[in-house]
């Protein structure tokens, strides 16, 4: 796409029509979009076009259209973080991820779990996100619109957000392929912040190739983020080889022994396999804290989000219930959402004084136990290989009570607890729904994310395959 | 340690949420469940600690001045304004 841009065979107008016609034509069947914006996009893909044709130099991804999840901060448009909180809410500022892809022409801002809490794309207050694989069952969560549209060809590539998987586990229920890069690679300015210690923004697209383009665009230092790593950002393209000769990858036991579907468990020692037989060096290895790994994560990152969703109290921006008192003004205005509430209840509580082993301090300190626990598992092998999530996508109408849902992440959660870079890639199939495997590497280590994850590719073809109730 | 409706309250008024009496005992068994849940933490092996940063060889980093938003753009996303000010209810009672 991006060959056939710059050789002038391709004009960005029309490519960018394509999309936003097909989201438009696919838009009451998923629900993925929140916001589409076609005025915008197609006055990008006119300056991009304007721009080949006076000769000058632009950047690979100029004229690829992109969808944006909701919750990245985009100047003069909606972002809501699919909550009545902010419906309306229009941000006088793009987040910094997005100025780096100023060239890329915005389709629309895809829906989500309300505030990035959740991982069905159910709690949005926009209704539902349909899987376009089945769309009664659900694409994942949070970051379930952006992985949909890429799944559904609506869009090349989109951004989502990962705080406990929230990338990696709707690109695995959507068959596509989906990357959280190292806590500091990617400035957080402009992302309406869940949990500050957790949070990273990433690609999801149709591909690892597709997905080392956009991280090329977006990570980097930003001084505006205090909390961006001070390094430069590497070559991914030079990271795209088919070559794993020199690697050695670790299959957790405990989790593969007790994954909940043995479907899941057996896709990833067959990829193991495959790999294997790619001259990668597999073996077993222990990982072990499963519950500590999750019980950590909710205590860390409903407390952080306790603390950030604090802001939401209706007196600078967003929904404001009109009172005379502070008090009625404050609770009256925080409308939120179920699964919200009782993540702000969870995390004030943890928060407060008294609440003992329930603690932030002591999420904090489990978190140091399991990522050192990864350090060392670091020093024996390259890369880790893993599910991506314990389920395949599951009905929308499944009533999940909140504990299995936040089970959902299970996999996904170390890498955030720990900052390292995960990449969540096809790698089977269940009853028709895809199966996705995740990689995990050392922090900072995404070229071999990249590398790992490109020789799959190349000698699978899992990522190739399209939903049947969507016509390609 | 069980939580109590009084706590599930308590807990709300300091989220800023308002609760119906129908919801405390729904939250109270639903943040029992967690708790419940997140006990495990307790029982991990002693030994984590968590580094203070002045332990920890972080070198903080040197302050940058990073542009920002005007005044103007800030009380333009303002539900209510009053001489390019942000208006809330008030808070101080004069005699």
């Amino acid at each position: 796409m991006a060959e056939l841009l710059q050789s002038g065979k391709l004009m960005a107008r029309e490519l960018t029509e394509h999309y936003l016609d097909r989201s438009e034509s696919l838009q009451g069947k998923f629900n993925a979009y929140i916001t589409i914006t076609r005025d915008r996009a197609l006055k990008t893909a006119d300056q991009v076009d304007e721009l080949r044709r006076q000769g000058r130099e632009l950047s690979t991804l100029a004229g690829i259209p992109m969808a944006l999840k909701d919750n990245i901060s985009t100047q003069g448009v909606a972002t809501t973080c699919a909550s009545k909180v902010l419906a309306g809410y229009i941000p006088p500022f793009d987040a910094t991820a997005v100025k780096k892809l100023a060239d890329s022409p915005l389709l629309g801002k895809a829906n989500m779990d309300e505030f990035a809490m959740g991982s069905s794309s159910l709690t949005s207050a926009f209704g539902p996100v349909g899987n376009p694989w089945d769309r009664k069952r659900s694409p994942g969560g949070s970051s379930g619109g952006s992985a949909a549209v890429v799944a559904a060809g609506c869009a090349p590539f989109s951004l989502g957000s990962d705080t406990g998987g929230s990338i990696r586990q709707p690109a695995a229920f959507c068959g596509v392929t989906g990357f959280k890069p190292s806590f500091g690679r990617v400035s957080r300015k402009g992302l309406l912040p869940l949990a500050s210690s957790l949070d990273q923004i990433g690609p999801i697209a149709r591909s690892v190739e597709d997905c080392a383009l956009v991280l090329q665009a977006i990570c980097g230092h930003d001084p505006g983020d205090s909390t961006s790593a001070r390094l430069p950002v590497p070559d991914f393209a030079a990271a795209l080889r088919e070559d794993v000769s020199d690697l050695a990858i670790g299959l957790p036991e405990e989790i593969l022994d007790n994954c909940p579907d043995s479907r899941i468990s057996a896709a990833v020692e067959a990829a193991a396999r495959e790999l294997e037989g790619a001259g990668a060096k597999i073996s077993r290895v222990s990982m072990p804290y499963e519950r500590e790994t999750l019980a950590a994560y909710m205590l860390i990152a409903t407390a952080e989000g306790a603390s950030n969703l604090a802001r939401y109290d209706g007196v600078a921006y967003g929904c404001r219930h009109t009172s005379p008192s502070w008090e009625e003004m404050y609770t009256g205005s925080r409308v939120f959402g179920e699964e919200v509430r009782r993540r702000l209840m969870l995390g004030t509580f943890s928060l407060s004084a008294g609440s003992g082993c329930s603690s932030y301090e002591l999420g904090q300190r489990a978190r140091q136990k399991i990522s050192s626990h990864l350090a060392k598992l670091f020093a024996e092998v390259d890369l880790l290989l893993l599910p991506a999530a314990p389920f395949v996508a599951f009905r929308l109408d499944e009533e999940l009570d909140p504990l299995t849902m936040y089970y959902n992440d299970i996999y996904a959660i170390p890498a955030n607890l720990a900052g390292l870079p995960a990449m969540s890639v096809p790698c089977g199939e269940k009853g028709g729904l895809p199966v996705g495997m995740q990689m995990m590497a050392p922090r900072f280590r995404e070229d071999l994310l990249l590398r790992a994850g490109y020789t799959w590719q190349r000698r699978t073809d899992w990522h190739l395959r399209c939903p049947r109730e969507v016509e390609q | 340690m069980g939580i109590s409706r009084e706590q599930v309250r308590k807990t709300g008024e300091l989220a800023k949420l308002s609760l119906e009496e129908a919801e405390l005992n729904r939250l109270a068994t639903q943040l029992q469940e967690f708790l419940d849940y997140v006990n495990v933490l307790a029982a991990m092996p002693a030994g984590s600690t968590i580094l203070e940063v002045a332990d920890s060889g972080v070198k903080l980093s040197e302050r940058e001045q990073v542009s920002c938003l005007s005044q103007a753009q800030v009380v333009a996303l303002a539900p209510d304004t009053w001489q390019g000010m942000v208006r809330v209810p008030r808070e101080i009672e004069y005699d």
